[in-house]
């Protein structure tokens, strides 16, 4: 008798091979969604610590150099959204100083950008006439900006006012340090139904520009410590700035959800110690 | 012939590449975390380096060196204990500006971290003026040998001329005498701590000393410099003094500020060419002299042929040489300029 022997699946197995390939790719579709959603949170999470330490960066370099000396401070108004400075743009040892002109040798000069008259101004460090004979910072306004020599060598012609009857005008050799300067404001602001951190020149009247953002400003701002780590009475008093920065966006994987960061850095100045 | 082609060959092989590709990709991500990190820590010891070595050499003012420094002048790498890539720029009079290059580089010499410090030192002075041979709230005794010239002179040892300029501002006029507090803006306890030399008891023998290079030779005690040889290598060495109680000064010759809060007794043939400041008794004896101007609270005596000469080049030179850098300038850290 011949039996005939043939191989092959049956229906059932059939369909339950395809039930658990089925539950398998339904298994790996949610795996993938999730890790897209979680990818997207990933990526709102780092764009905005990206927004925060933009943020700290700027402030960090914007402030670098201010100082004091006397009731001559270069933080000129502290609130908790809001900060105007003195931001240097410059600096360098100028070897000659008039009542109308104040001449740097280039090679004696860094600077971030070109100098523009009204835009920015010189501190010098002179020496009163009278009284303590100890160096300060004076402020003069830079009217207009040229080349010129100065010993030879080829340098920025400043014009600007220096009252010579109160201020020791050394002559060469002498080499007097100068900071040139802008007044700047830094400002946590909202901008429409978005909020961001900005910046302008208040120096050349400029509007308020974008710098960060954006995100909700909830809970960011910034404090102001004296040297004992107390919040600073005065701002002749104050010796480090926190800046604490917290937001939140839209989740872009999940409608109805956000993710949050914040990022809270102290900011000591050198000169400001 | 049996010929069966298998897939195990070009699967193992597939698989070797893949291990390989992706030990390959973690090494690379490892080296290049850990390049970021070295950087991180490099930059960050380059500029520890740049303003520990700002900070010391403000601390550890040499005013030997400062004082040889013409206006304009600047001394590179040349000063022991500051490093080898410290630099000190002479800005004017009293101004200078000290600067440190943090440098780390390879073996062979590839430049992985470079940080600049700077910051402006500004010298102080002691308030004095030599308006008088001898400025005191005491009493003045002198015997009939003795003299007190109040006539202004160049010593005939310094041929005339004066090696610190007229230009050198003092700060303050020295008025009235209540103390050393009036000294401002540098009192006496600076003074005491800025001292290049303490004695007690009897000093005799006071005189140049040379190294073996022919150079002034500073670390010898009774070394305080060469008033008779102005240019000499001793010459612009001029120390600042701390004198305690019972100090006499019996021989030698020397130039300097002596701060003496309990007295001083000079004697024999000492000479002493400066500025003297006590707020006890100064009593001279035997042919000893002073050539400059003394101050002192509670009165000086002049005995035998002892003599006290004004001279305000003189007091100008050592109060010019006691500069120290009192103060760091407000706004004076250029660090990364």
């Amino acid at each position: 008798m011949l039996r005939l022997r043939r191989s092959g699946f049956t229906l059932a197995g059939v369909m339950i091979g395809m039930v658990l390939l089925g539950l398998i790719g339904l298994i790996l579709v949610r795996l993938h969604l999730a890790a897209e959603r979680g990818l997207r949170a990933l990526r709102g999470h780092a764009s905005l610590q990206e927004a925060f330490d933009l943020a700290a960066a700027f402030m960090t370099s914007e402030l670098a150099d201010v100082g004091r000396q006397g009731p001559d401070l270069d933080l000129i108004r502290a609130e908790r959204d809001a900060l105007a400075y003195r931001a240097t743009r410059g600096s360098g040892l100028a070897c000659a100083v008039g009542g109308t002109e104040v001449l740097i040798s280039r090679e004696r000069w860094r600077a971030l950008r070109s100098l523009q008259a009204g835009r920015d101004s010189l501190l010098l460090l002179l020496r009163p006439r009278a009284g303590d004979s100890s160096s300060r910072w004076v402020a003069a306004p830079i009217l207009g900006v040229g080349s010129a020599s100065c010993e030879g060598r080829s340098s920025l012609r400043m014009g600007t006012v220096i009252d010579a009857s109160r201020w020791t005008l050394p002559a060469p050799p002498a080499l007097v340090p100068v900071r040139a300067f802008e007044v700047m404001e830094a400002r946590l602001y909202a901008s429409g139904s978005q909020e961001w951190m900005g910046a302008r020149s208040v120096s050349s009247g400029e509007a308020i520009q974008p710098l960060t953002g954006p995100f909700s400003v909830a809970g960011s701002g910034l404090t102001y410590q004296d040297s004992t780590g107390s919040p600073a009475a005065a701002l002749a008093d104050i010796r480090s700035i926190d800046l604490r920065l917290a937001g939140t966006r839209p989740h872009p994987g999940v409608p109805g959800s956000v993710v949050s960061e914040s990022l809270q850095t102290r900011l000591a100045p050198r000169n400001l110690r | 012939m049996n010929s069966r082609a298998g897939a195990a060959l070009p699967m193992a092989l597939f698989t070797i590449a893949l291990v390989g590709a992706l030990a390959a990709a973690a090494l690379t991500v490892s080296r290049l975390r850990w390049l970021g990190g070295s950087r991180a820590l490099l930059s960050a010891s380059a500029r520890l380096g740049a303003e520990a070595s700002v900070d010391h050499a403000a601390r550890r003012w040499d005013p030997f060196l400062a004082e040889s420094l013409p206006v304009g002048g600047m001394v590179t790498g040349a000063v022991a204990g500051w490093g080898a890539t410290d630099s000190l720029l002479r800005l004017d009079e009293r101004l200078f500006l000290v600067s440190s290059v943090g440098e780390r580089r390879t073996s062979d010499g590839y430049l992985l971290a470079r940080h600049v410090a700077r910051e402006l030192v500004e010298l102080s002075t002691p308030a004095l003026t030599a308006d008088a041979a001898v400025t005191t709230h005491g009493p003045v005794v002198v015997d009939p040998g003795a003299q007190v010239a109040g006539e202004d002179i160049v010593p005939a040892e310094w041929e005339g001329r004066c090696p610190t300029p007229d230009s050198v501002d003092l700060p303050v006029r020295y008025d009235t005498l209540s103390g050393f507090d009036r000294l401002r803006p540098v009192g006496a306890e600076d003074l005491l701590r800025w001292a290049d030399r303490t004695v007690a008891g009897a000093v005799g023998g006071l005189g140049p000393a040379l190294d073996p290079d022919g150079g002034c030779d500073r670390t010898d005690s009774l070394n305080w410099g060469d008033p008779g040889v102005p240019a000499g290598p001793c010459g612009p060495w001029s120390p600042i003094v701390a004198a305690e109680s019972g100090t006499r000064l019996n021989s030698g010759s020397a130039q300097g500020l002596i701060v003496a809060p309990h007295g001083l007794e000079l004697s024999g043939t000492a000479r002493f060419y400066g500025v003297i400041l006590t707020s006890g008794p100064l009593i001279l004896l035997g042919q000893a002299a002073v050539i400059g101007a003394v101050y002192s609270d509670s009165g000086v005596t002049l005995r035998d042929q002892t003599s006290i000469q004004r001279s305000t080049c003189v007091a100008r030179s050592v109060i010019a040489r006691s500069a120290r850098p009192f103060r760091r300038v407000p706004r004076g850290d250029l660090a990364g300029q």
